[in-house]
């Protein structure tokens, strides 16, 4: 393998504000996940501070890939995320997640054949009452019964602008902010083409405090990070045996997921997966469709988009916004071609992404081989 | 970079409000809480801690850095709404220029609406001894000298001898920088904080100081012992 692959914890250390929108003179923060290229961010400014040259280099040239951190609730859980068929009743206040899907290799049958079974109104079991609903892109974990949705309660940081001379409160200036609680643990995965982190940086087992977020001058977004080297050698053969067994590959998008198809033009569900200068292979992914008998064509893609918006701490502006598909969607595409060079290749996406967009944490990837929610 | 932890200890009685939990709905005021979440083995706890906001401290020092700059030949431009703060720069005669705009240093340090990022971090302050105690105030009518009807108003403080310690981080090694932030904390102890506190405070574990500089060693000899009034 090329680079290094490591997980990262990250443990917030003072009120974190990840702002996505002002509502009502609050800023409504994020708390489902901490996005890769905020990590990114906050790890190049902690560079830049500690006097590292070579940061405007890797910020042009990124080689340093963060997938997006997602809240766990001990150190050694691994971060999950409901996929397009995980569900949770709306009545049942424990939160408890069940999957629709089940067996992956069979997604292409049910698909086509009874649709409507992958997106039911109730529980198909019956074991969970009332309507259910959706729970992609969710935080879950397994508490040794079930899996459960991570919900994190928010609570609110009030400041004030102080006036200078009268001493008192500034008529007006009251802002408000949402913020994630102290103790909340953050986990993510970072892919690092060039060996800097540990090399050049010996960053690697050290645990460091970076800033994330709003305010940070203020106190606001202080947060532990460290970085643990993991061995992610084994996972080509799993991918290579179910592209083998299957000749399609179920993609569940790790992070936001957009993919490049022209000079500014992105698709969150692209009707073909190409060889690019970030990815390469010899082969095509092609988004399985169908056609029914009333003529109407069906893709395989499932979940839900969204509008992406990020911020360039260099250029010091905002960068366009664009459509995304929300982390956990799946992608259903036919293999064609050379399948170890396919199987290599998304081996890679997995942990570095399918487009130079990573490193807006964009496209990360899993090849879903297996559902994790079924039968637990 | 420069990195200090700096004890300051309120002298009276402090208070540091914000918005109220549910569960102290019977008190007007309470004093700022954060809250702590942590694992208990079947899901995600909640508990509150009082602390004094890092947002809170670095607006004391600002407001603290506004007094005192004009003593050590800086600018301050004294206005924090941020439609009037790029009017106030251009009528300045001593300043820096930031991205092509004249701007008073108090704002370079502090920061300012649509600038760069701030260079001075300070972080929340975190109590490790603290005594809490709960007062009852009323508002006395000055034509009839009898409390105002309703005027009854219950707040949580902190009382002295409470230890409350945070961390400043000043990203730039301008010397100017250097003095303007020792100067303002040895203002705090003047000027206090809250609703008229006074404080005493000191500095411990101080890294990359030029204290080759006579101002700022002069000040950060007076801060290396605990300043009182």
């Amino acid at each position: 393998m090329k680079g290094s692959y490591y997980e990262y914890v990250l443990k917030v250390k003072s009120p974190l504000i990840l702002a996505k929108h002002l509502h009502r003179k609050i800023y409504v923060s994020e708390s489902d996940y901490i996005s890769g290229s905020r990590v990114r961010g906050a790890l190049l400014t902690f560079l830049y501070e500690q006097g590292y040259s070579n940061v405007k280099e890797e910020a042009y040239n990124p080689s340093i890939i963060f997938s997006p951190a997602y809240p766990v609730m001990k150190e050694e859980d691994k971060p999950v995320i409901g996929h397009a068929f995980s569900f949770k009743s709306k009545i049942d206040g424990d939160g408890k997640v069940f999957s629709s899907l089940g067996d992956v290799r069979a997604l292409k049958k049910k698909f086509k054949e009874k649709p409507t079974s992958l997106f039911p109104s109730s529980s198909p079991s019956g074991k969970e009452k009332g309507v259910i609903k959706s729970v992609l892109g969710k935080p879950l974990f397994f508490d040794g019964k079930y899996w459960r949705e991570i919900k994190i309660k928010m609570f609110e940081v009030e400041s004030t602008a102080i006036d200078k001379r009268m001493g008192r409160a500034h008529t007006r200036m009251v802002f408000g902010f949402e913020a994630i609680p102290v103790g909340v643990i953050y986990k993510g995965y970072v892919y690092d083409s060039k060996n800097i982190l540990d090399k050049e940086l010996g960053l690697r087992n050290n645990r460091f405090d970076i800033f994330i977020g709003r305010g940070s001058s203020r106190g606001f977004g202080r947060c532990e990070i460290e970085f643990r080297r993991i061995d992610y050698s084994s996972r080509i053969d799993e991918i290579k045996k179910f592209i083998y067994e299957n000749r399609f590959v179920v993609v569940m998008a790790f992070s936001p997921f957009t993919f490049p198809v022209g000079p500014l033009t992105y698709s969150v569900a692209p009707n073909e997966l190409k060889s690019n200068n970030w990815i390469s292979f010899d082969g095509r992914l092609t988004l399985y469709s169908y056609i029914d008998e009333i003529g109407r064509k069906f893709f395989a893609s499932f979940g839900r988009q969204r509008s992406f918006m990020s911020y360039s701490l260099l250029a010091n502006m905002r960068r366009p916004m664009i459509n995304v598909s929300v982390q956990g969607s799946l992608y259903l595409y036919d293999v064609d071609g050379d399948i170890e060079s396919i199987s290599n290749a998304l081996y890679y996406a997995e942990m570095k992404g399918f487009s130079n967009l990573a490193s807006l944490g964009l496209g990360i990837i899993r090849v879903f081989d297996h559902d994790f929610l079924w039968g637990e | 970079m420069i990195v200090m932890d700096v004890v300051l200890k309120p002298r009276y009685l402090l208070i540091v409000s914000s918005g109220k939990p549910e569960e102290l709905m019977s008190m007007d005021e309470v004093f700022s809480r954060k809250i702590m979440a942590f694992y208990d083995g079947n899901g995600l706890k909640y508990e509150s801690r009082r602390y004094v906001p890092g947002s809170t401290l670095k607006g004391i020092l600002r407001s603290s850095a506004t007094r005192v700059a004009s003593l050590l030949g800086l600018s301050s431009c004294g206005e924090i709404e941020p439609n009037r703060i790029n009017e106030k720069h251009e009528e300045l005669n001593n300043f820096i220029v930031v991205e092509g705009k004249k701007v008073c240093h108090v704002c370079d340090m502090f920061g300012f609406p649509g600038g760069p990022k701030s260079p001075l971090r300070v972080s929340d302050g975190e109590f490790s001894k603290i005594y809490v105690d709960e007062f009852t105030r009323s508002s006395i009518n000055r034509k009839s000298n009898v409390v105002n009807r309703g005027a009854l108003y219950s707040y949580e403080e902190v009382i002295l001898n409470s230890v409350i310690r945070f961390k400043i981080e000043l990203v730039k090694d301008d010397d100017w920088m250097q003095r303007l932030l020792l100067a303002s904390l040895v203002e705090i102890v003047y000027s206090g904080m809250g609703k008229g506190c006074g404080v005493s405070l000191y500095i411990e574990n101080v890294k990359g100081l030029n204290t080759d500089d006579e101002i700022i060693r002069t000040f950060y000899e007076l801060l290396v012992g605990e300043i009182k009034l």
